[in-house]
């Protein structure tokens, strides 16, 4: 069948075509554009853009025999380009013209219209675009995807991590979608396991606006205070100046400090607990109460900010589940839905209720109505509820009448995770073993009575209180709370610890305190901190509210106070100390067990395993190391095959920008103008770089670089994906060929006839540019560094030399023969201005001239052609002015040439050996070059002993070793 | 009689239906005639089926024991396979076109012909490997063939013979140096020094590279072009009854004088409302152009004048018959002649030569009886020139017809090639 895709239906050109099959004709949008830049967004940015065309053309295609795409008109070219990127081979010809005669000639000689047989049609030697590999393009081909949600900045909550990694680990594809920090508020990423962290830049305009004009509460006129006064006051005045007898302004700014007044008293009742009116109160009761019908979300505006950010990232990575850990995302989960579905994607909801959402307050007076409006409504529609609680279980199934008891997922430290610290708690603060340390970790706002922690200290003395706690205004109380006491000098305080480190960096104190009291949310999901000091091995003194207490009186764990009592807290705390080898015994390692994360995957695994059916254990093909990024001379694939040879497992990669030429051979090759949506990038890390324990990233170009915000520059970009694999526990070490870290101003410094004099130039401006930006972001680099050329170690001291590798099985000298004849002589520059070709050139030229040599000087040579190429010349030049030994030249040694070039003192030194070539510089090269033609019979030799040089220093051994030992494989 | 191996760089060969084809499929002829072998390697007819236009008759004109090597070749720009095609240029086509073509970069020559330089390259290495080459003659243009010749006569050490015609570094119609002469200049050297000989189309042409190149001007020949035997049909009979059918024949290039010719036609015509002025040929190179539609306009809004659209070459032959008198006019100075020009020679009609004084074409035809020559800069004289021709064909009695057609006869191809084939394998043998 032959399609014509148009995007204007007044072309009747088909009955031409209609010769060769039959012809159906489709209407098709035309590219989206961004219309206030004017300009066409880049293809694929948009997933909704045609996508229902998408779906019904590739239905209409599926169905047919060797199917052949016309474009109608040179509009439609884009909906044929996105379709061929499904269908590689349904061939898309960009005009009815060109379909005509490339039809009738495939007709003629009988051939089958495939993208490959009239690609070989029109010209055989033309290789095709490079494709995406299948399972980048394909949604049905990779493993089911969970994208979670959370409101939060994610750093902190150790639940929504855990989860997230624990999806991934389940061999399940993990994205968790958070909020920009405050650190980075244009958004970032970051991987933990094998889960992707994208956090979001939230414009939080539509926030603000309410909280800076917050509604007005019923109940503040009636209030008896200062506005009651003024109110009085400004009505009198205004009657005086209706009378008369006052003057119009002074009623006026009364009138106005009165309003004012009025409006900071609501702002403050809208936005805290303790200052909230009687009139909001009953407002956010209303709101919450189910007899409410309006649009709830407005009241919490930040939904549909954080929506604004989140929406399109849901569409473009179409998930197969998404996982919301907060009530008020269950609006954009459920939108995101209905809208995938239109794209035909099945998408499951899972809704994750960390807390009984109506136990808790918030400072916002609308939070707490949107969150409990939301979840009811919303929460019997989810495929599935888990909750943190038995007790908050058996709550959301009675209240909500739900079908199934909801899947409790406990908070708990994992115990595979688990980081062990250099420091601890005692080496932090510097206290001996002697010394009892209480410790608190976690937040201090609201029930959790901090102050009753600090209280105690009067009654206990020497033991010095630890409050791992992010700072917050009530840190700042408990501290000034011990300033009043006089126990101020015992009690610490230390910022976030990583949640994986924590156990170990707490181990090393006496008691843990859970002093809460009164909070139901608290008391319905046991905190996780119950578990983490059980994992520490530390007793615990607990208010013996709700199940923390009751689970402390089961195990005999330590003791329980009646909660709110300081007094009796010392006391609780106090007899642990005395007996504090008995409560330790019976923190068995049972106990541990049951109470770790790892005791509740099994839930986790058959609640998934329900929703989109098991998993196919890991997709990741699990490697030792991935080189690449640009695969620069062949070497990324080079050193990959050297460390096989040593048998580490490597693979190679490519990101191939469009118009590179070079092509050497390379294990994994990606485009990456295709490489456009966030969905792809993500693909690409979960394929290809999850699998991996180390990385050699080269020229700080990025491979997949998920971000979820444009970065400044590719440098910036590729080492934000260093840091984050490098952050998620994996080896990484970056790699630099030369030009992408030598600075042009050092090198004409040391270099006189360094290419870069002119500082001008637009060559010396760029590279300056780029290589003064990778310069920063080194400073900042701690992992290992490797340079291909012993003279980059200059621009970066603390590098090590990683030679390239040449393959000498190819390059090889065993056709060479040193007639008696005119030598030839090659210059093959890959860049012809930093290989100083105009000092080379015409010095050869005139040579060439004078029949001592024959000259040969190629535009462009394949990379597969070099050697060939190689082995019929005699002399190789490779360059003047750079002072480097690069891949070329030592390529050139490995087949036996005599080379030419200028090594540089660096080289010449570092190899600890005579290099077996010619040295020159541009003074001295016409010179040395007329003294070797002129002496044909000493090039043998030269070149003697040349190979051997190669074999030693660059056959992947040295190299492999080199990785191996930065790596720490 | 010689066995020697000379192989015929040539992209365009039969089926291309270009103007460039009929020198090298000539030369090949005749070099297969004096008894050398040919390997003559050129673009794939896929090329030209789909791209470039073809005329299938012609393949049959090609010697038989020629051996043909077809490469595959298509240029990427006009790539047609939606599938293939860079992302950018989908997503934002404008900005793709206003980038110059990254190829000119791998050489200066518009179309895409850098990728044809790697294959035509292992296309002789190729040939040399199976039968080992004694001589490459490279006809351009393209001019990538003659790169990929030099190439590949350094690399393997033979001979190279560049056939450079409308030159590489000169614009032959404002007689300055090319556009890209920058770009072009350090192939050229590298060229002159490497090959043997370089022949062009006239012996200006020939002038100017002497004058700027004077060391290696001992390389440059001139090989004229000529018409070929089978396009006109010199033997028909001259003289016809009725009005004058007055023919201008081939394509109208961009910079064809349309307004003067006309305005000149125009006053001829009142003079003699019986003669006809013929247009026969494509109006430029896209008939999408704008130049195309207005000079169809200007055509259909002129007494006296038929536009007859594209003409098959095979049908020439009937188109000459038909016609009384031709027109030739040629824009450009001293360096141009125009292959058309030894064709019109060869009819024994009388021509009506409007040109440059000093351009090429009268060095050709302004010897030759029945030629009334002028400049299509001046009216009066051009105005002239076509009442003397008309006057000329109405007068005639035969004498003068064949006085022409003997002249005519001095311009066909062979006479020029013969002479050259010759020398060129009397170098090949010594």
């Amino acid at each position: 069948m032959i399609l014509i895709i148009e995007t204007v239906s007044e072309h009747e050109s088909d009955i031409e075509l209609s010769a060769f099959d039959r012809v159906s004709r489709m209407r098709v949008p035309r590219m989206p554009r961004n219309k206030r830049k004017g300009q066409n967004l880049a293809l694929g940015q948009d997933p909704h853009w045609a996508s229902k065309k998408m779906l019904r053309a590739l239905e209409i295609l599926k169905s047919e025999t060797n199917p052949v795409i016309v474009c109608g008109d040179s509009k439609a070219a884009a909906f044929g380009f996105l379709l061929a990127e499904q269908n590689p081979e349904i061939p898309v010809i960009s005009s009815i013209d060109d379909a005509r005669r490339i039809l009738s000639v495939a007709d003629e000689l009988g051939v089958a219209p495939t993208t490959s047989n009239l690609r070989a049609l029109l010209d055989s030697s033309h290789p095709g675009a490079p494709t995406m590999p299948r399972e980048i393009v394909d949604r049905e081909s990779r493993p089911p995807l969970v994208v979670s949600l959370v409101q939060n900045s994610i750093i902190g909550d150790s639940r929504v991590q855990k989860v997230a990694r624990s999806i991934a680990d389940l061999g399940y594809q993990s994205v968790l979608l958070g909020l920009a920090g405050e650190d980075d508020p244009k958004g970032d990423y970051f991987f933990i396991g094998n889960a992707i962290v994208m956090r979001c830049a939230v414009g939080r305009h539509r926030h603000r606006q309410l909280l800076s004009n917050p509604p007005r509460s019923a109940s503040y006129p009636l209030s008896p205070r200062k506005p009651q006064r003024l109110r009085r006051s400004a009505e009198s005045l205004r009657r005086q100046a209706a009378n008369g007898k006052t003057p119009l302004v002074k009623a006026k700014k009364k009138i106005i400090s009165w309003r004012q007044a009025q409006f900071k008293k609501n702002k403050l009742s809208f936005t805290s607990i303790e200052k909230r009116s009687k009139g909001h109160r009953l407002s956010s009761a209303f709101k919450a109460s189910g007899i409410y019908m309006g649009d709830i979300e407005n009241h919490y505006p930040l939904i549909l900010d954080i929506e604004d950010a989140f929406a399109p990232l849901i569409l473009s990575l179409r998930p197969d589940v998404i996982h919301v850990h907060d009530p008020i995302l269950l609006g954009v989960a459920f939108r995101a839905k209905a809208q995938l579905e239109k794209l035909g994607c099945q998408v499951r909801i899972v809704y994750d209720a960390h807390e009984w959402t109506r136990g808790i307050e918030h400072r916002h007076a609308n939070l707490k109505p949107v969150s409990v409006q939301l979840e009811r409504r919303y929460i019997s529609k989810c495929d599935a509820v888990i909750t943190v609680s038995s007790a908050i279980s058996e709550l959301l199934e009675e209240k909500f009448a739900l079908d199934e008891r909801p899947a409790v997922i406990e908070n708990a430290p994992s115990l595979e995770w688990a980081a062990t610290t250099s420091s601890d708690v005692r080496t932090t603060f510097g206290l001996n073993t002697e010394v009892p340390i209480v410790v608190y970790v976690g937040g201090l706002a609201g029930n959790r009575r901090a102050d009753d922690a600090v209280r105690a200290l009067v009654y206990l003395h020497d033991v010095h209180l630890v409050l791992v706690s992010t700072k917050s205004g009530a840190l700042n109380q408990a501290f000034q709370l011990g300033r009043d006491l006089d126990v101020a000098n015992r009690m610490h305080r230390l910022d976030y610890v990583r949640p994986e480190e924590v156990t170990s960096f707490i181990s090393s104190a006496s008691v843990a305190i859970i002093p809460f009291g009164g909070n139901d949310n608290a008391d319905l999901g046991g905190p996780t901190k119950f578990r983490e000091y059980l994992m520490a091995g530390l007793p615990i003194v607990a208010g013996d509210t709700g199940l923390t207490g009751k689970r402390i009186s089961e195990t005999g764990v330590g003791l329980v106070y009646p909660a709110g009592r300081p007094k009796k807290l010392a006391a609780a705390i106090g007899n642990v100390l005395d007996h504090l080898d008995e409560y330790r015994a019976a923190i068995s390692a049972d106990l541990i067990k049951q109470n770790s994360w790892e005791s509740q995957l099994p839930v986790f695994q058959s609640l998934y395993a329900r929703l989109v059916g098991p998993s196919r254990g890991s997709s990741l093909v699990a490697r030792d190391v991935l080189i690449g990024g640009t695969n620069s001379a062949g070497q990324a694939t080079a050193w990959a095959r050297a460390l096989e040879r040593q048998g580490l497992t490597s693979s190679s990669i490519k990101i191939r920008s469009e118009g590179n030429k070079f092509d050497f051979p390379v294990d994994v090759l990606i485009p990456r103008d295709g490489l456009n949506s966030t969905q792809r990038r993500v693909q690409v890390t979960n394929t290809y770089l999850f699998g991996n324990k180390a990385f050699l990233l080269e020229s700080l170009q990025p491979i997949a670089s998920p971000a979820p915000t444009r970065m400044s520059s590719s440098v910036a970009a590729a080492f934000r994906e260093a840091k984050a694999l490098s952050d998620s526990g994996r080896q990484v070490g970056l790699v630099f060929h030369g030009s992408d870290i030598r600075i042009p101003s050092h090198h004409a410094a040391d270099h006189r006839w360094s290419p870069f004099h002119d500082k001008e130039s637009p060559l010396t401006v760029a590279l300056e540019k780029r290589t003064r930006e990778v310069q920063r972001h080194l400073a900042l680099w701690n992992g290992p560094v490797l340079v291909t050329t012993l003279d980059l170690i200059r621009y970066c001291p603390y590098a090590h030399w990683l030679p390239v590798v040449v393959d000498c099985e190819r390059f090889n000298a065993t056709n060479r023969r040193w007639k008696n004849r005119k030598p030839v002589v090659l210059h093959m520059p890959s860049n012809s201005v930093l290989k100083g070709t105009h000092l080379i050139d015409p010095i050869l030229r005139q040579l060439d001239d004078e029949n001592l040599i024959n000259y040969r000087r190629p535009s462009f040579v394949r990379p597969s052609d070099v050697a060939k190429l190689m082995n019929e010349c005699d002399i190789y030049v490779d360059q003047l002015g750079m002072g480097i030994l690069g891949v070329a030249a030592l390529e050139a040694l490995a087949t036996g040439m005599v080379v030419v070039t200028d090594p540089g003192i660096e080289a010449s030194s570092g190899y600890e050996e005579p290099l077996p070539l010619v040295e020159v510089d541009p003074g001295n090269f016409e010179e040395r070059m007329r003294h070797l033609v002129g002496g044909l019979e000493a090039l043998p030799e030269i070149a003697d002993g040349a190979r051997d040089f190669v074999l030693r220093n660059h056959d992947g051994r040295k190299s492999a070793e080199v990785i191996c030992k930065s790596l720490k494989l | 009689m010689t066995n020697r191996h000379v192989a015929l760089a040539c992209w365009g060969l039969p089926p291309f239906r270009g103007s460039g084809v009929y020198r090298p499929l000539a030369l090949a002829n005749g070099l297969v005639a004096r008894g050398a072998r040919v390997t003559a390697i050129g673009a794939s007819r896929e090329t030209f089926l789909l791209h470039y236009g073809a005329d299938p008759l012609l393949e049959s004109q090609i010697d038989p024991r020629i051996n043909v090597v077809r490469l595959p070749f298509y240029p990427r720009r006009t790539w047609p396979l939606v599938n293939d095609w860079p992302r950018s240029r989908v997503s934002s086509p404008k900005a793709y076109w206003s980038k110059p073509d990254p190829d000119l970069d791998l050489f200066p020559e518009k179309g895409g012909y850098a990728n044809w330089i790697p294959q035509l390259l292992r296309g002789l290495e190729e040939a040399h490997a199976k039968d080992p080459i004694d001589l490459i003659l490279a006809s351009s243009a393209p001019y990538a063939d003659a790169e990929a010749a030099v190439l590949a006569g350094s690399a393997l050490g033979i001979p190279v013979i560049l056939d450079d015609r409308d030159a590489f570094i000169a614009d032959v119609f404002t007689g300055d140096n090319h556009e890209l002469f920058e770009e072009r200049l350090p192939y050229f050297e590298k060229w002159i020094r490497q090959c043997t000989e370089m022949w062009f189309v006239n012996p200006p042409i020939q002038k100017w590279h002497a004058e700027r190149f004077p060391a290696w001007a001992h390389k440059f020949r001139v090989v004229e072009n000529g018409w070929d035997p089978g396009v006109v049909n010199p033997a028909r009979s001259h003289v016809k009854a009725g009005s004058v059918n007055i023919g201008y024949v081939g394509l109208l290039p961009p910079n064809f004088p349309l307004d003067e010719v006309l305005e000149t036609w125009t006053e001829v015509h009142t003079k003699r409302p019986d003669a006809k002025l013929h247009f026969v040929g494509p109006l430029g190179f896209s008939m999408r152009s704008k130049t195309w539609r207005n000079a169809e306009e200007k055509l259909a809004t002129c007494s006296g004048v038929h536009w007859r659209g594209h003409i098959s070459r095979t049908e020439l032959t009937h188109i000459y018959d038909e016609l009384d008198v031709l027109l030739y006019v040629k824009e450009g100075g001293s360096l141009v002649t125009g292959g058309k020009a030894y064709e019109y020679g060869a009819t024994g009609l009388p021509i009506i030569l409007l040109s440059d004084p000093k351009a090429d074409v009268r060095r050709v035809l302004g010897q030759r009886p029945r030629t009334y020559a002028a400049s299509h800069k001046t009216k009066e004289s051009a105005v002239q020139s076509f009442l003397d021709a008309i006057n000329d064909h109405l007068t005639d009695n035969g004498t003068r017809f064949d006085e022409a057609l003997e002249y005519g006869a001095t311009l066909e191809r062979s006479h020029v090639l013969d002479p050259v084939i010759k020398r060129v394998l009397g170098m090949v043998e010594s």
